[in-house]
């Protein structure tokens, strides 16, 4: 966006400030690193996902530490939209999926026959260049497409189907999200946002509007935020070093440091409940036992210290809002550690 | 020794600069040090003074630091706890030049087996990769591997502190059981050989109980006040787990961890250290933070990553 004449004197105010091509080039980077990632533990065996092979140009086999880090990332997720499908079966339900990257959760929901189900209608939304080069993915391959989507390809820049929406988005400029009005998004009922490691990209004060944008529009819904926390203990300072080095610094983790921090975020922008875990806790204690069993023996893991140090280090939010006090007291996240 | 036109001098200083041995130098080295390590036996009497390296995992240039900081071999004795290699990013210098230096300096550098001196570690966590990168085949790491069966496995230190990779066996609650082993095979993946490779202290829970690593147990305070007991022992030095502050000391300091590889995977921020014993048995920590080599020296096109993977 053209960058208006300004008096010499004017001062740009705290977060608020234009992020810089490269750095909007290195945010965009994370995504294939997250692709990339998940296709390893995919290969290894940790969970079921035929679709994301398609995004990744050279599968790498990772450590197993991250393997089993996505892993845990992957299946909360699964189990939290689960409990929410649960709380409003039988109605029309949205999962917005906020930086969504080259993430395959629509696709394996599809496939398991959890949209169709659920009455779930997906929507995905990121910089535009991820949006064109996902939606030339999925023209490439019959695998990502299903009869109705290929007749509901408008352009380049949007998908529209029955069940899947996919368009561009700026979450630092709150002009773009008139994109939503394009993909049809009903603000009449329950919707769930996603947003795994991207509003930590982002200035403090536009995670905040995009946080608030979400409560204030939506009566029944959910707020899921996977992001790094803790920049001031030795592993913290280190991780915030080499992820600059890396080019996509974690612009708001010094605002929301520690836990309480991040429930007083959702908490302060309109969300009646925030349920926070350490992914530690989540996978010591939310993620299904089978699971943890079926996926423990699938590698050598030689790596419990720095482990429990990089888990710790990361946090599921859960916000949830309703007017149904019964509905706010039902979920299980941060109640499984006791 | 016999004579050879291997000249151990000509390599120390070549690898110290960075650079790798040749494939065929490789296969002298490894030969030689098994001929050498055949002689000596699964627990390896050492005399103080002498300073303790705990794991190092590739980070060569943190070992130069080790060097600069404790003082050169031969000038200082040295006894290695095992994991030179995996993580790190210069596994094949690291196995090289203590290879080197040990085969240099025989009487004045130990080096122990740890869990991460075998084939199937190996070739999870790095060591196979660097290879097959560094030499474009696998026939260095076979050396390497090959090599790792005949390490020592422990060492007491004046008749008075035992020193091991991991810790204690529920198999060989006395050293002499340790002694009559046969260490010369792939670590396995259970009985004592492994447990002593793979056992962590437990300082909440007495006894033996099987390790979450899948692999040894862990044991507590009753365990080793009962093996220094009967094996009329004052202290155990071992490595194998992580320390922020580059050692622990537990129960009642009759057991210290040391831990020798700063900034762990460029990427945990902890210190390091390595333990001088003196010759009244004194255990002083010297710690130390990851070299400014290390920090900074970009790992080159040998390597597929350049920075630590991040949940991103």
């Amino acid at each position: 966006m053209a960058s208006p004449q300004l008096p010499s004197n004017f001062h740009i105010p705290l977060g608020i400030r234009h992020i810089k091509k490269s750095h909007k080039e290195s945010i965009i980077g994370t995504n294939d690193d997250a692709a990339s990632c998940k296709l390893s533990a995919v290969n290894v065996g940790y969970y079921s996902d035929p679709f994301v092979k398609y995004f990744v140009k050279s599968p790498i086999r990772r450590q197993p530490l991250i393997n089993r880090g996505f892993f845990s990332r992957v299946e909360c997720i699964e189990q939290l939209v689960e409990q929410f499908n649960g709380q409003y079966s039988g109605v029309k339900k949205q999962i917005v999926s906020l930086g969504c990257g080259f993430d395959t959760y629509y696709f394996r929901l599809k496939s398991r026959g959890t949209i169709d189900k659920e009455n779930i209608v997906y929507v995905e939304v990121d910089y535009d260049q991820v949006i064109t080069n996902k939606i030339k993915i999925i023209q490439n391959h019959k695998e990502l497409q299903d009869t109705e989507k290929l007749s509901s390809m408008t352009n380049h820049q949007i998908i529209k189907s029955d069940t899947y929406r996919l368009g561009p988005i700026d979450l630092t400029n709150m002009d773009t999200f008139k994109i939503f009005e394009q993909l049809e998004l009903d603000y009449n009922c329950p919707t769930l946002f996603i947003s795994e490691c991207v509003l930590v990209y982002i200035p403090t004060n536009c995670g905040n509007q995009v946080i608030e944008w979400a409560s204030k529009n939506f009566t029944e819904s959910g707020f899921i935020t996977y992001e790094q926390i803790k920049p001031y203990d030795e592993f913290g300072k280190m991780m915030i070093k080499n992820i600059e080095m890396k080019g996509c610094p974690l612009l708001s983790i010094e605002s929301f440091p520690e836990i309480e921090d991040q429930r007083k975020r959702y908490n302060n922008l309109g969300w009646n409940k925030t349920e926070i875990l350490d992914m530690r806790e989540v996978y010591n204690h939310f993620i299904n036992k089978d699971r943890i069993k079926e996926t423990n023996k699938l590698e050598i893991f030689d790596e419990f210290e720095e482990w429990d140090l990089i888990q710790s280090h990361y946090v599921y939010v859960f916000a949830i809002k309703s007017k149904n006090e019964q509905i706010l007291n039902s979920y299980h996240f941060e109640d499984t550690k006791n | 020794m016999n004579t050879s036109s291997l000249n151990l001098d000509y390599c120390i200083e070549k690898l110290q600069r960075g650079e790798i041995l040749p494939e065929n130098t490789i296969k002298e080295i490894t030969d030689k040090m098994k001929e050498l390590l055949i002689g000596e036996s699964n627990v390896q009497e050492i005399r103080s003074p002498v300073t303790v390296v705990g794991d190092v995992h590739g980070q060569f240039y943190d070992v130069l630091e080790i060097f600069k900081i404790g003082g050169q071999c031969p000038n200082t004795n040295y006894l290695f706890l095992g994991d030179y290699v995996d993580r790190g990013y210069h596994s094949v210098e690291t196995i090289s030049l203590l290879t080197c230096l040990k085969l240099r300096y025989p009487s004045r550098i130990t080096l122990l087996r740890g869990n991460h001196e075998s084939r199937q570690i190996t070739q999870v966590y790095g060591f196979y990769g660097e290879c097959m990168r560094k030499y474009g085949n696998p026939t260095v790491w076979k050396y390497f591997t090959e090599m790792f069966d005949y390490l020592s496995v422990a060492a007491i230190i004046d008749d008075a502190i035992y020193c091991v990779h991991g810790g204690l066996s529920p198999s060989a609650p006395a050293i002499d059981q340790i002694k009559v082993l046969d260490r010369f095979q792939e670590v396995p993946n259970e009985g004592a050989l492994s447990d002593i490779l793979w056992s962590d202290p437990d300082p909440e829970r007495d006894g033996f109980v099987e390790s979450q690593r899948g692999a040894g147990y862990s044991y507590g305070k009753d365990v080793v006040m009962r093996f220094l007991h009967t094996n009329k022992m004052q202290h155990i030095i071992r490595a194998h787990q992580l320390c922020m502050d580059g050692y622990q000391t537990l129960f009642d300091n009759r057991l210290s961890t040391v831990w020798s590889a700063p900034n762990y995977c460029y990427r945990c921020g902890n210190m390091a250290s390595i333990v001088e014993v003196n010759e009244k048995l004194e255990r002083y920590f010297n710690t130390y933070a990851a070299a400014p080599d290390s920090l900074s020296n970009k790992p080159n096109l040998d390597t597929n990553k350049e920075l630590p993977d991040y949940f991103l």
